[in-house]
C-alpha cells in the first residue's frame, strides 16, 4: 500500500506514474484507486520476473511504459497473463 | 504491501508453550516471523487450516511429478495462485479510495524524463540508511524488528544509476529478498530501464533512482515524505514516475 499513497499524492501533484505489481497485490490497484497499474502473475518479490529473465522484465517495462502514454483515465489496469518463469 | 502486526517475542513465547504439542495453527504462524520464518510462505498464516493443508498437499504433490519430469512451471503456478489467496484478507483493508487523481503525460515517453522509486529497501552501501542507527545491519538482523519498521518513518534512499552492483543493497524485513539479491531487475529494474533508454524509448532517465522500505508507518508517508519526494522530483525535471512496491 506505500506505493499506492506515493502513487496517488504524485499524481495529485500532477506528476504522471505508474506501478508494477505482482499478482498476490493486484487488489490494491482497484482498492486504491491506482491510476495505471500493470499486474503481473509473478511471485511476490520479484513483480518484474525471476532473476535473470531479461526478456520477461523488458516485456513488463514495455507494457508499463506505454500504460503511462495511452492510459486517459484514473484506474486503467493492465493484467499481463504470462506465467512465472525460471530465466530461459 | 501490507504487514500485519506481529510480535515477534510475543511469537516465540507462544511456539515455547506449544513445542511439545505443536498445534497446526502455531505450525502455520511460525512462518510469519516465528522459527520456521519465511517470507516467501508467510502467507500460510493467513489460510485457514484446511486450506493451508491443501496447499501444502498440492506442493507435495505437484513437487513430486516435478522430480519425473523437471516442470517447475506448476510449482510456480501453484505457489503464485496460493501467494493470492493468502493476501487476499488484505483487499478490505482501511486504505481504500473510491475515486483517485490522475495526471496525463504531457508528452512521449521518448521525449520524458523517467525516474524510478521502488518501496523494496535497496540502498547503496556506502550511503546505507542505518535503520534505528544501527550500522551495517543485515536482513536477518532487520526481519525480527518488523514492528520498528511499520512504525517508523520512511526514509528514501538516493541511488545512483551508476552504483556499481557491487555496492548495491537490498534489505527489507517484510518480503523475501533472495530474487531482489540475485538480481536487482527483478524489482529495482534499473539495467533494464538503461537499455530501453539507449534503445530511445525513454528519452532520459533520471540519474538517480530512488527506494525506501515499503513497511512504514502509512501517515506520515501519505501527509508528509510523499509530498516532499514529488516537490523533489519535479524540481529535477521528472515528467513521469515508474513505481515498484517490494
Amino acid at each position: 500500500m506505500s506505493v499506492g499513497h506515493v502513487a496517488r499524492v504524485f499524481e495529485e501533484a500532477g506528476l504522471p506514474t505508474v506501478v508494477v505489481m505482482a499478482g498476490a497485490f493486484g487488489f490494491r490497484a482497484q482498492g486504491m484507486s491506482l491510476p495505471r497499474t500493470v499486474i503481473t502473475r509473478h511471485i511476490g518479490g520479484r513483480p518484474l520476473g525471476a532473476p535473470g529473465d531479461v526478456e520477461r522484465q523488458h516485456l513488463v517495462l514495455r507494457a508499463a511504459l506505454d500504460l503511462l502514454g495511452s492510459a486517459v483515465s484514473n484506474g486503467t489496469v493492465r493484467e499481463l497473463t504470462e506465467p512465472y518463469r525460471a530465466a530461459p | 504491501m501490507t504487514i500485519q502486526a506481529v510480535d515477534p517475542q510475543q511469537i516465540a513465547a507462544t511456539e515455547a508453550r506449544e513445542a511439545e504439542g505443536e498445534s497446526f495453527e502455531a505450525f502455520k504462524k511460525s512462518f510469519a516471523y516465528g522459527r520456521r520464518n519465511d517470507l516467501l510462505f508467510k502467507f500460510i498464516k493467513n489460510l485457514s487450516d484446511e486450506d493451508a493443508a491443501e496447499f501444502l498437499r498440492g506442493l507435495l504433490e505437484k513437487l513430486g511429478r516435478t522430480i519425473d519430469d523437471g516442470d517447475l512451471g506448476r510449482l510456480y503456478e501453484h505457489v503464485y495462485e496460493w501467494n493470492v489467496r493468502g493476501y487476499a484478507h488484505e483487499a478490505a483493508d482501511r486504505w481504500q479510495y473510491d475515486t483517485g487523481p490522475f495526471a496525463p503525460l504531457a508528452k512521449p515517453l521518448s521525449e520524458c524524463t523517467l525516474g524510478l522509486l521502488t518501496a523494496t529497501g535497496h540502498f547503496d552501501a556506502r550511503d546505507d540508511p542505518e535503520p534505528f542507527g544501527v550500522k551495517n545491519m543485515t536482513q536477518a538482523e532487520a526481519i525480527p524488528r518488523i514492528m520498528e519498521f511499520i512504525r517508523s518513518e520512511p526514509t528514501l534512499s538516493t541511488i545512483p544509476l551508476d552504483t556499481p552492483r557491487a555496492e548495491l543493497r537490498v534489505r527489507h524485513p517484510g518480503y523475501d529478498i533472495r530474487g531482489a539479491v540475485a538480481d536487482p531487475n527483478v524489482n529495482f529494474p534499473i539495467d533494464r530501464l538503461a537499455e530501453l533508454e539507449r534503445e530511445g524509448v525513454i528519452g532520459h532517465l533520471l540519474p538517480d533512482a530512488f527506494s525506501f522500505v515499503g513497511a512504514t508507518a502509512q501517515t506520515p508517508l501519505l501527509k508528509k515524505h510523499a509530498p516532499q519526494w514529488a516537490g523533489m522530483l519535479q524540481e529535477r525535471g521528472v515528467d513521469a514516475m515508474l513505481l515498484v512496491p517490494a
